[in-house]
């Protein structure tokens, strides 16, 4: 039905998707971390690991996966989560490296020789599903108590904190909650290449999901999906251009944040109201 | 003021003591060798409105700070019904009731002027990620759903009820502080504390404001306001503090205040 070359398109724009909405859960609160693509590799090897030697279901690893990771997340987030902005971003960074040489280094599960003959579990179907239960969380979380706190905390810190948001407690919950979904992210990864290394989830991993939220617009959830898919279909779509259809992916991110500086989609471009206005003129409301 | 009943062998006995709502015994806070308070003393009982004058730079913001617990003092204990606030946060403050508007307005911009009453809503609110995650679909929550009434109500009560969905960052000067205060409501208060409430309005919104405290204060709400306005502050204040560098140089009803030579010094000067 549809061709290995899109199946496999459209499996990693779900998985970027998934890895660009774990960036954008603790995005929407003002934390910028480095470390997701950290947290993938402790879901991904987590999860491969369970269902590879100790035949455990798909679904069960994926979720030990994604809650080990969380709880690393928690655990290492916690004294992190006082600074802001650079000083976060370096300490994430350098989080991030730690957890590659711990796979680079751990026997266990291969060390530098990577970790294979994991079976190939991941397809369209549960991919997608909980890509959509993340968006329909996402969805109903964005207008709920703990999102407008997010929100609130993202602009002023100390005036939300004069409003009654306990910032620790959020802000743990958004780093913990995002390192969960990269854990997602991870374990779907894992079991579609059925080969993983430390390598493939190193700074550069982390620094491809902050493009993914970047690009497609940081403000609403919507955004961070869009970029994922953009940023996994764009040089693929160029490939009869070979080696250079990596200028074309550049100069079009370039483009794009010449146009769109804030991002490809917001909140006024995901109201239809901005369309009417667009296509129908301001006199029509 | 606390009532309470003694039982005793054949007898009992209603008692009242009044304790302050507020009680500041000793605040300081020094910036590197300046002490912007020192060695500050207040009571502040229930029901009143209460104004903190004195020129610029005389320590009246940083007082409000250390109440609300933005900054933390260098010495001093706070009281608020009885209970030492040393060991609670800025939020957790807000959660027991006091609660407060910036000098600069602090609003959050980038939000609906809606979202922003409703975030403060937070803490008087507490459903968690599970009922979230279990709701059942097309429904919103029945939390959700009184956050709402709320914020409505209190953006009526500052008038601010027409430009519900428009962004906090579009709203005129004016409104932007009447939306701070209905976000210092929205978190149901028994202290507010009000740092310059109608700096840069005009004649119009200033005597809005000046009946909105009156209002505030009917509802039970205990006001604490910094004001530059004289007419403002002897128009609602039943009592009023004058600070210079950092201390307290008065205190008294309004009509005292204005005849008090060494607070006509303060803000004109010695006369020659």
């Amino acid at each position: 039905m549809i061709s290995p070359f899109v199946q496999s398109i459209l499996i990693f724009g779900g998985i970027n998707a998934i890895l660009a909405l774990s960036l954008y859960l603790p995005f929407s609160g003002g934390q910028l971390s480095l470390a997701q693509g950290g947290f993938m590799a402790i879901g991904a090897y987590t999860s491969a690991v369970l269902t590879r030697n100790f035949g455990i279901p798909f679904s069960i690893s994926l979720i030990a996966g994604a809650v080990l990771s969380s709880a690393v997340g928690v655990g290492v987030g916690f004294p992190a989560l006082r600074i802001k902005g650079i000083y976060l971003l370096l300490i994430t960074l350098g989080f991030n490296e730690v957890i590659r040489v711990f796979f680079l280094n751990f026997k266990y599960t291969g060390a530098v020789g990577g970790f294979g003959g994991i079976f190939p579990l991941t397809n369209l179907f549960n991919l997608y599903l909980v890509l959509i239960l993340l968006i329909l969380f996402f969805h109903r979380f964005q207008n709920s108590r703990l999102g407008r706190a997010l929100r609130a905390i993202d602009q002023d810190q100390d005036a939300a904190e004069a409003r009654g948001v306990p910032l620790t407690r959020m802000k743990t919950f958004a780093f913990g909650a995002g390192a969960f979904i990269a854990g997602l992210a991870g374990g779907f990864y894992a079991h579609f290449v059925m080969f993983i290394e430390s390598g493939t989830f190193g700074f550069q991993r982390s620094l491809e999901a902050m493009i993914f939220v970047i690009l497609g617009g940081s403000q609403i959830f919507y955004g961070p999906i869009l970029g994922a898919f953009l940023v996994t279909i764009i040089p693929e779509s160029f490939r009869f251009l070979q080696k250079f259809r990596f200028e074309i992916f550049g100069a079009c991110l370039v483009l794009m944040m010449v146009l769109r500086p804030r991002g490809i989609l917001d909140e006024e471009v995901c109201q239809w109201r901005w369309w009417k206005e667009k296509f129908l003129g301001k006199g029509l409301k | 003021m606390v009532e309470g009943k003694v039982f005793g062998k054949g007898f009992e006995m209603n008692f009242q003591l009044a304790l302050p709502l507020l009680e500041i015994r000793g605040a300081t806070k020094a910036f590197g060798g300046f002490n912007a308070v020192h060695n500050f003393d207040l009571k502040i009982q229930r029901g009143t409105i209460y104004a903190i004058i004195g020129p610029n730079g005389s320590g009246k913001t940083t007082l409000i700070n250390l109440v609300s617990g933005l900054l933390e003092p260098t010495a001093g204990d706070f009281f608020f019904k009885g209970i030492s606030l040393k060991d609670f946060r800025a939020d957790q403050r807000t959660a027991i009731g006091i609660s407060r508007t910036f000098q600069n307005i602090r609003v959050f911009s980038q939000m609906s002027v809606l979202d922003n009453v409703m975030m403060a809503r937070h803490c008087r609110t507490s459903y968690s990620l599970w009922n979230l995650l279990f709701k059942p679909p097309f429904k919103p929550l029945k939390e959700e759903v009184e956050i709402r009434k709320k914020a409505e109500e209190l953006l009526d009560f500052v008038g601010i009820i027409h430009r519900l969905n428009l962004k906090a960052a579009n709203l005129p000067y004016g409104e932007q502080r009447l939306l701070e205060l209905a976000q210092a409501l929205a978190t149901e208060p028994e202290l507010l504390l009000l740092d310059e409430p109608v700096a840069g309005m005009n004649p119009i919104e200033k005597d809005s404001v000046k009946s909105l405290i009156q209002q505030i204060s009917k509802r039970g709400i205990t006001v604490i306001f910094i004001e530059h306005d004289m007419k403002v502050v002897m128009d609602i204040s039943d009592w009023i503090t004058v600070m210079n560098f950092g201390e307290k140089i008065a205190e008294g009803e309004p009509g005292n205040i204005q005849r008090n030579p060494v607070v006509i010094e303060a803000y004109l000067g010695k006369e020659a």
